[in-house]
């Protein structure tokens, strides 16, 4: 599956505008303007999703109430009475549907991923099932102090006919035509977006997919967020090459890699070109040119887009030297997964106890 | 002179020393290979591809290939876990991996040594299973009589050979002590338990019954010159992991691709393998499992394993067919750690494994 059909889901936050719903092609490439006319998106520049031309209607939860069965992270059983809005197909080639949720007598909005009822198959569920483990993942390892950085999974059901995950997201893409206000907000644009990262690798997790329609913006919180995990890795698991070559970095386009945080941070530094110096990505498909890049960038992306991963610069040196170190979340801030279960870790304790008993005095 | 332990009859048997061969005709009775008159060289010939050797332990006839023992003892490896608990379809799934020649990558060629049983087993077990996504029915060994061997193969890498047996008993057998089907268990030199993680699986009050009727059946082979039982190499499989494969820690394992600890058959990272053995202790722990430990504890050397069968759950348990699809995942990972342990792959990967 390639990005070219794989949409990032943005925010059904109240107030906010409608979830993104679109799958016209792959990523946009800056500069690359299309008539409105015959469908497609408007004339790209950069910055936010003009919501206005939207049509709202569409993505409005309505109709009657439903009843949605789930487990929570944590394992609890919960039912909500919802009005869910129109079904929309997921990424083109998959049996997927996509909806907004909102919980009877709330106003929160979700957005629901599910499988076509009868197309569950070890494969067609394997991309949500893979987002639903990295979901977990960052929820047990951030347990307690979620961070809005991530998109967050709320819920989810495997077992059933129409196995779905439903997920929290905030913010709007940073896809659309350009929002001027966005400008005055790059820095703490960029600071965001280099602390989700930090989040991420801190939690052994590759994102493999950064693009303009993975990272949404809150203006009233300034911070960005990631989501759409469905590509996700655990840092240093085989992967095959990232679903999007034109936002990947050189090595996560080959076949086969291991997956590494430095190709996040690649991924992410072409996102902060496109959003705030657009036209140097102009027929460049890969790194853009740092010489021509704008002041508050070119010192930011230094050595972002080397060749290797062992080549590009660490996140808290990056940070550092934008004066945000503070904001550089540390890996030993999370505990490890498994330690995370206290009855695990007893479990672990004692294996260690057997094994070396067997073993007997050094 | 090699003598081993017929796993049937329980007797110590040179097989080499025998030299008379069977051949099974048309019927799957066994005959004997002769140059009879108005049997052409052909027919003959035809015959002598597969034969079997009469088991001369002093009870009724059974047979084994006549390689059986050729390049030394083989490793009888037996599964054991209760009823309902996965052993056949993860035994399915092993035997279809072989079959697909899974291990060819790593240099080791199996051959099966029973063609006409492995045949039959394909048909009835592994291909409705893997092929057909069915549903199996549990082994059963009709009560009194000695447990059948259910595939039998040899394993070569580089000029090392080793035949391999490999015996299921029925799980309602495993739970009865004093039934004859199980007494080969005195004779195996590896075991495999199967424990079930599945979504509506739970341990009953006192864990796995068959678990700890295997154990007794150990418990007097060094009385009868046989080395004690917790020196066998034994693995801990917990079936149906796809099943918990959003659980701490299972989720990383299911991740991980299969046979990822054997780069090397020499060297398997043994590290690797502990690590996973931990975490599947710990997950067993953590959620109940208790009784299922006991091997850890009695044998010297054990690894545990994650591992499915199937690859995805029935969306209804009381459905036929598997609807999401089969597709077995890390199912050879702990038939090699046996190997491992067992000195099949060289003497550098017996010294490295197991706690």
């Amino acid at each position: 599956m390639t990005a070219a059909t794989d949409p990032g889901y943005g925010s059904p936050d109240p107030g906010s505008g409608p979830p993104d719903f679109d799958q016209g092609g792959s990523e946009p490439r800056p500069g690359r303007g299309v008539p409105r006319a015959n469908g497609a998106r408007p004339p790209y520049t950069a910055g936010l999703r003009d919501l206005q031309h939207k049509a709202q209607s569409q993505f409005e939860p309505s109709g009657p109430e439903v009843t949605i069965s789930f487990r929570t992270p944590s394992g609890a059983r919960q039912q909500w009475q919802a009005t869910v809005g129109r079904d929309r197909p997921g990424p083109a080639g998959t049996p997927e549907l996509v909806r907004v949720v909102q919980p009877a007598g709330g106003t929160d909005r979700y957005i629901q991923k599910r499988v076509r009822s009868g197309k569950a198959t070890i494969d067609t569920c394997a991309p949500l099932f893979n987002e639903l483990q990295i979901g977990l993942h960052l929820a047990r390892v951030f347990e307690g102090a979620y961070p809005p950085e991530l998109g967050r999974v709320v819920g989810y059901d495997v077992d059933g006919d129409e196995p779905f995950l439903l997920l929290r997201q905030r913010g709007n893409n940073v896809v659309g035509s350009a929002d001027p206000r966005l400008m005055e907000e790059m820095s703490s644009f960029q600071v965001s977006l280099l602390r989700a990262l930090s989040m991420l690798e801190a939690a052994d997790v590759v994102h493999r997919a950064v693009a303009p329609l993975k990272v949404l913006w809150h203006r009233e919180t300034q911070t960005v967020q990631l989501v759409n995990f469905r590509h996700a890795r655990f840092a240093g698991e085989l992967a095959p090459a990232a679903p999007d070559p034109e936002w990947a970095a050189p090595e996560a386009r080959e076949p086969r890699c291991t997956a590494d945080p430095a190709e996040d941070l690649w991924s992410a530094g072409r996102v902060l070109v496109h959003v705030f110096d657009p036209q140097r990505l102009v027929g460049r498909s890969g790194a853009p040119d740092l010489r021509l890049l704008r002041a508050g960038l070119r010192r930011t992306l230094d050595g972002v887009f080397r060749d290797t991963p062992a080549q590009r610069p660490r996140l808290d040196l990056i940070m550092r030297e934008i004066n945000a170190g503070h904001e550089f979340f540390r890996r030993r801030s999370l505990p490890r997964p498994v330690a995370a279960d206290p009855l695990l870790a007893e479990g672990l304790a004692r294996f260690g106890a057997i094994r070396a008993a067997k073993r007997g005095p050094a | 002179m090699t003598s081993v332990i017929c796993p049937k009859c329980l007797a110590m048997i040179d097989l080499e020393a025998v030299t008379e061969r069977y051949y099974v005709d048309d019927n799957g009775d066994y005959q004997l290979v002769a140059v009879q008159s108005g049997v052409t060289k052909l027919r003959h010939d035809l015959n002598s591809r597969f034969t079997w050797k009469k088991c001369p332990g002093d009870n009724w006839p059974h047979y084994w290939p006549s390689d059986y023992s050729t390049y030394g003892p083989p490793l009888v490896i037996g599964f054991v876990g209760d009823t309902q608990k996965g052993k056949s379809h993860l035994l399915a799934a092993m035997i279809g991996a072989l079959d697909e020649k899974r291990l060819q990558p790593l240099g080791i060629e199996v051959t099966w040594l029973e063609p006409p049983r492995h045949r039959r087993l394909m048909e009835t077990l592994v291909k409705p299973f893997l092929r057909d996504r069915k549903r199996l029915i549990g082994t059963s060994t009709p009560r009194g009589s000695a447990a059948d061997h259910i595939d039998i193969f040899q394993v070569q890498r580089g000029g090392q050979r080793r035949t391999v047996v490999l015996y299921d008993v029925s799980g309602l057998s495993l739970m009865d002590e004093s039934r004859v089907e199980v007494d080969f268990m005195f004779a195996v030199d590896a075991l495999l338990f199967v424990v079930d993680i599945g979504k509506d699986s739970e341990e009953t009050a006192g864990g796995d019954v068959s678990f700890q009727v295997a154990l007794d059946r150990l418990s007097v082979r060094e009385s009868n010159g046989l080395s004690p039982g917790p020196e066998l190499p034994a693995a801990i499989v917990l079936a149906k992991s796809d099943e918990r494969q959003f659980d701490e820690p299972v989720m990383r394992w299911m991740r991980k691709e299969d046979l990822a600890a054997y780069g090397s058959l020499e060297n398997p990272d043994a590290e690797l393998i502990a690590a996973e053995s931990a975490d599947a202790y710990a997950y067993l722990y953590a959620h109940g499992f208790t009784a299922s430990m006991d091997p850890v504890d009695y044998f010297d050397r054990i690894t545990l394993h994650f591992a499915s069968a199937a690859g995805a759950a029935l969306v209804d348990k009381d459905d036929m067919i598997f609807q999401r699809g089969v597709r077995p995942v890390r199912v050879l990972d702990p038939l090699l750690a046996l190997f491992a342990m067992a000195g099949v792959l060289g003497a550098n990967a017996q010294a490295k494994m197991g706690a």
